[in-house]
């Protein structure tokens, strides 16, 4: 049984050698990813059926937070995954989220999926 | 940010600490040298509490409306919300510990406190110059001078470092992806160190280009050019400044015909940077670069509706040593992040192995 068995991810990347390897290394957990490189994909596809969002902040078209918005909206726990230092910034915007400094290690972007992605399900 | 200065805490009479007796020009020059130095200055009259200044103090807060003295109170009144209470402190400790205050401060001179642009940044110095015998402070002088421009500049400096933070980020982010996509496709180790050297050159010569861009201190994002990024990747093999031809001597030719007006935005830039160095990495180890009497003809042009197509034409005096193909696994890697910086740019790549040597047909849209 791998660790992300069973688990939808929604990932958005704009830099396409870390959206490749983020998206490799998911699937290798046993995940299902879907990709998006835009604020605009990203909204097309965002919904309830994932079951946790990892996304950088900076899109060519904008910040992702519209699509943050969205996907807590439908009950979908965030990951922000970001090379802006002040990670506390994006907390305060979205409380319950986790922001994790780029390039993070795979162990602790892994884990942080899991344990949103259990909080979101027992709240 | 207090500067040392002599005699602080020892009260002293304001003559006696400027030494003033014998020089009559003092008055006369100390006003030359506030209008000089473009600094309003005022003087405050502790015990009743009002203020009065010269015509640049008024206009500095935004008074020159209002018939002197003024009341303190008003003073206070112009200074942003936000600042007036470290303002009023700064000054009650210079007169506690008898020592000049110094400060920066937010004035706002229209009626939305939230227009920035309404805001005028003040620097402010000052001083008890007078205390009676009990040691009560009665007088205390100040100047203020317009600090606006400065603090834009701070700001910019402050966006710039975050934005340049950020960059560095991505760079290793980008870097430790590729390390990663290298181990799980590349062959040998040859491939793998090669392409990765070719990857570093790219990212560093792409944010080089970036940066020389910045110089004209806009702090905006300035499109790079594709000429520019195909001269710093085949500079090895081209003529340098003087005219003096490198490639000439090992007997190779590189013509690389791209109108200056191609540019790409700058997130754009470092993918197609990629792309360039790694078939530049390829040519030089197998392809035109590599043997005396090769010769690399690279053209490109903007068609209708902003396609910017870039033809790669390498022709080897002998056969190719290698013809890398799609299954060819020492190209694996390489190859491998040539077809992911296309999906990124969106754009198109074909390949072609000819006999004497390799034709690459790019094609990838341009948004302006």
């Amino acid at each position: 049984m791998k660790s992300l068995d069973g688990y939808r991810i929604l990932l958005v990347e704009d830099e396409v050698m870390i959206l490749i390897d983020l998206q490799h290394l998911l699937e290798s957990k046993g995940a299902t990813v879907d990709t998006a490189m835009t604020v605009a994909d990203a909204l097309r596809v965002s919904s309830n059926q994932f079951d946790a969002a990892v996304l950088d902040v900076r899109l060519p078209d904008g910040n992702v937070f519209p699509v943050a918005d969205r996907l807590i909206e439908h009950g979908v726990p965030v990951v922000f995954h970001s090379g802006h230092a002040r990670t506390e910034q994006v907390m305060d915007e979205f409380p319950g989220s986790v922001a994790l400094t780029k390039p993070a290690s795979e162990t602790i972007l892994i884990n942080t999926i899991k344990s949103q992605a259990s909080i979101a399900e027992s709240g | 940010m207090d500067m040392p200065r002599p005699g602080k805490g020892a009260p002293k009479s304001v003559k006696d600490r400027l030494q003033l007796y014998d020089d009559p020009d003092a008055s006369f020059r100390a006003l030359l040298a506030l209008d000089a130095g473009n600094m309003g200055s005022w003087r405050y009259d502790i015990e009743t509490g009002f203020v009065t200044g010269d015509a640049l103090s008024a206009e500095l807060f935004g008074l020159g409306q209002l018939p002197q003295p003024w009341p303190v109170d008003t003073v206070f009144a112009a200074i942003h919300p936000e600042d007036v209470m470290m303002v009023q402190e700064a000054v009650q400790t210079s007169i506690e510990n008898n020592d000049f205050y110094d400060t920066k401060f937010r004035v706002v001179l229209g009626d939305d406190l939230a227009d920035t642009a309404s805001h005028r940044w003040l620097g402010g110095r000052g001083s008890v110059t007078e205390r009676a015998h009990d040691g009560r402070a009665l007088v205390m002088v100040g100047v203020n001078w317009d600090e606006t421009h400065q603090k834009r500049i701070d700001e910019r400096m402050t966006m710039m470092a975050t934005e340049l933070d950020h960059r560095i980020r991505n760079v290793f982010g980008v870097m430790c992806a590729i390390i990663n996509i290298g181990d799980r496709t590349a062959a040998d180790k040859d491939s793998f160190s090669r392409t990765l050297m070719a990857q570093v050159r790219a990212m560093a010569d792409a944010h080089a280009l970036t940066t020389n861009l910045h110089q004209d201190n806009t702090g905006e994002d300035k499109a790079i050019t594709v000429s520019d990024l195909l001269h710093s990747a085949l500079a090895p093999w081209l003529p340098d400044h003087h005219g003096t031809p490198a490639g000439d001597d090992r007997g190779i030719a590189v013509r690389i015909t791209a109108g200056p007006e191609i540019t790409l935005p700058r997130h754009n830039a470092s993918s197609l940077a990629m792309v360039i160095y790694e078939l530049t990495a390829n040519a030089a180890k197998y392809g035109a670069l590599s043997k005396a009497g090769g010769c690399l003809d690279v053209h490109v042009q903007l068609g209708s509706g902003q396609m910017l197509s870039l033809q790669w034409s390498e022709t080897c005096a002998s056969p190719a040593k290698l013809p890398v193909d799609e299954d060819d696994q020492a190209g694996g890697f390489g190859f491998t992040l040539i077809d992911l910086c296309l999906t990124g740019l969106q754009g198109k790549i074909v390949r072609k192995m000819r006999p004497d040597g390799m034709q690459v047909m790019l094609t990838m849209p341009v948004s302006t």
